[in-house]
């Protein structure tokens, strides 16, 4: 189960995903609800342990340090807030509010890694090339290049660490640099003399647009339709300052939750479906 | 295999430690100008009147004849008056403990009539031999707080306009020294009023912080000492009525620049609003770092919402 393409979510179309990871990360990065956020954070984690397994509680360690950082700065240079902890030794006031502002940011920031290392996963570079190869085919060539090249990097810094037990850290930093640039020039040259590019010339994929993706557009568009609108109609507002509040009336507030959660949960849910349908149709044989 | 030199996590946790590190380091440092008198400034008055009194009570009984002599005779009779408000109010504000522990030592020396008597004396000594104590902290003899004679044309190196005639000359905050010991009280208010006109441009969620009469902070006798801004005066009084207030100071003027009062910020109400500070009803053209107070001035905190054109 924890390889990729088999899931349910991968196998649509990559326009399906390609929506559904925009209206996700856009959602969380422009809005400062902490509710919002520890619901996208709680989703995405339910899905990659889906994806990964046990790996992803190293995923979430390796990105916990950025997390706190970010819990640990919003104070030093943000002192606004009604609460006042105490002083800093410059004089300015540490409050309580700044604190959980930090904290939002780095649930934030958390939610926002832990969708990137999905997008990483089931965005695979074949899927961006499908994506926009035909409409701007020099910068999905980037893209992928760019989304492939640190997983790269670090597969190849392993393989010289291994090659050259002796030399430092820093010696073979500048080894895998100065490897890095051949290696693009050659793959650029490579590239041109097989004529990518060039007009007139045809690819071919393996992705179909199907039912499934119609119906999945549609459920996401509609769900992130209504927290948007709830949004920008002022109803998810969150203040941090002066004192923490949320604006709004009740009921539509947890209609914009319930929307979001849904929205977050979507691949979860086809994961979900998948499974059930497997087991029903196994007993059934 | 040794193939680890600096270890993978090691290396990680390393730059990460480093950052914190100069982040931590960044943070404190950004504001040069604290405000440690505040820590010892309530040990320091109860110091002050005690053995002002215990000093004075002695060195008036041996030299009465020396008060009497010197020049700051006139000065003196001026001054007595102020100098007695002064310390009854300063005992009122922050020393409960001291006035305290004057009412009990008053109340057994009513008690033993004896006693009473020669403390009544002493009391009338007392005041006598205050006047020389505190001769030198007469406002003028504060050597930084010099008026402008109105001549001098040109801008100072922070870019400030000349002075108008007969206003305070701004100072070096670097060179002030503060004089612990030279008590004072002036009034400081602090009010953002113009919000209550203008509340339709006011930042949403901001609405809780604003008082309905719109005076954030009152103090009629602010206490400060010689050689203290505006700013310290400021940060002092909020910081002791745990009012939130934020900072920065700003290299180019030489001086700290208030940012928020109370939660209330710079371009809260309107992209021309902020803070502005008065003294005696003038608003100086440079930063509240470089104003020295001197004792009784007026000193006004107000918010504008237009650049200060609706506060004068």
């Amino acid at each position: 189960m924890d390889k990729g393409h088999t899931d349910a979510f991968s196998n649509l179309n990559s326009i399906s995903n390609f929506i559904f990871f925009s209206a996700e990360i856009i959602l969380i990065i422009f809005v400062t609800n902490p509710i919002l956020q520890v619901i996208s954070f709680l989703s995405a984690i339910f899905y990659a342990f889906f994806l990964f397994g046990s790996k992803t509680f190293l995923k979430l360690a390796q990105c916990l340090p950025l997390a706190i950082l970010s819990a640990i700065l919003n104070p030093l240079f943000s002192h606004e807030g009604a609460t006042i902890i105490g002083y800093w030794y410059s004089g300015n006031p540490i409050t309580k509010e700044s604190v959980y502002y930090g904290m939002g940011m780095g649930i934030m920031v958390l939610a926002m890694l832990m969708w990137f290392i999905i997008l990483n996963r089931i965005m695979t570079v074949d899927k961006w090339i499908h994506l926009f190869g035909r409409i701007f085919p020099n910068i999905a060539l980037l893209f992928s290049m760019v989304m492939r090249f640190l997983p790269k990097l670090r597969r190849r810094y392993r393989e010289m660490k291994l090659a050259n037990p002796d030399k430092n850290a820093f010696e073979l930093f500048s080894m895998l640099i100065t490897w890095g640039l051949e290696v693009s020039v050659d793959t650029a040259d490579s590239m041109s003399a097989r004529g990518y590019g060039v007009c007139g010339r045809s690819s071919y994929t393996i992705y179909h647009f199907r039912m499934a993706d119609a119906y999945f557009i549609t459920v996401s568009l509609v769900l992130a339709g209504f927290v948007f609108w709830d949004i920008f109609s002022g109803r998810l507002v969150f203040y941090y300052y002066p004192v923490l509040a949320v604006t709004g009336e009740k009921g539509f507030m947890q209609f914009g939750y319930v929307c979001f959660l849904l929205f977050s949960m979507l691949p979860f849910i086809l994961e979900i479906k998948e499974v059930c349908k497997w087991s029903f149709l196994q007993s059934k044989i | 295999m040794k193939k680890f030199h600096i270890g993978k996590w090691n290396k990680g946790y390393f730059c990460f430690l480093l950052l914190c590190i100069f982040l931590l380091l960044a943070g404190c440092g950004s504001g040069e100008y604290t405000d440690n008198n505040f820590d010892n400034a309530n040990k320091i008055v109860e110091q002050l009147t005690e053995e002002a009194a215990e000093q004075t009570v002695d060195e008036a009984s041996k030299n009465d004849d020396k008060t009497h002599s010197e020049k700051g005779q006139k000065s003196n009779k001026k001054l007595k008056d102020k100098k007695n408000n002064k310390s009854e109010q300063d005992s009122d504000r922050t020393l409960d403990t001291s006035e305290d522990k004057v009412k009990k030592t008053s109340d057994t020396s009513e008690a033993f009539s004896e006693k009473a008597n020669k403390k009544k004396t002493k009391k009338v000594l007392k005041s006598s031999a205050d006047l020389e104590y505190n001769k030198d902290d007469n406002a003028d003899t504060n050597p930084y707080i010099v008026n402008s004679d109105g001549k001098d044309k040109g801008k100072d190196k922070y870019n400030t306009e000349p002075i108008p005639e007969g206003e305070q000359l701004p100072v070096e905050p670097a060179d002030v020294t503060v004089d612990t010991n030279e008590a004072a009280t002036c009034s400081l208010i602090v009010e953002c009023k113009t919000v209550l006109n203008n509340s339709k441009q006011l930042k949403k969620g901001k609405e809780s912080i604003i008082p309905p009469d719109g005076i954030i902070y009152q103090n009629s006798e602010a206490v400060f000492y010689e050689g203290e801004s505006v700013y310290d005066v400021l940060c002092r009084e909020l910081k002791e009525h745990s009012i939130h207030y934020e900072f920065t100071f700003t290299p180019g003027y030489n001086s700290d620049y208030i940012e928020g009062i109370g939660n209330l910020y710079e371009r809260d109400c309107g992209s021309l609003s902020g803070w502005k500070y008065f003294v005696n009803s003038w608003s100086p053209n440079y930063g509240c770092s470089r104003y020295i107070v001197k004792r009784g001035d007026k000193i006004e905190w107000r918010y504008t919402c237009d650049l200060g054109k609706d506060l004068s």
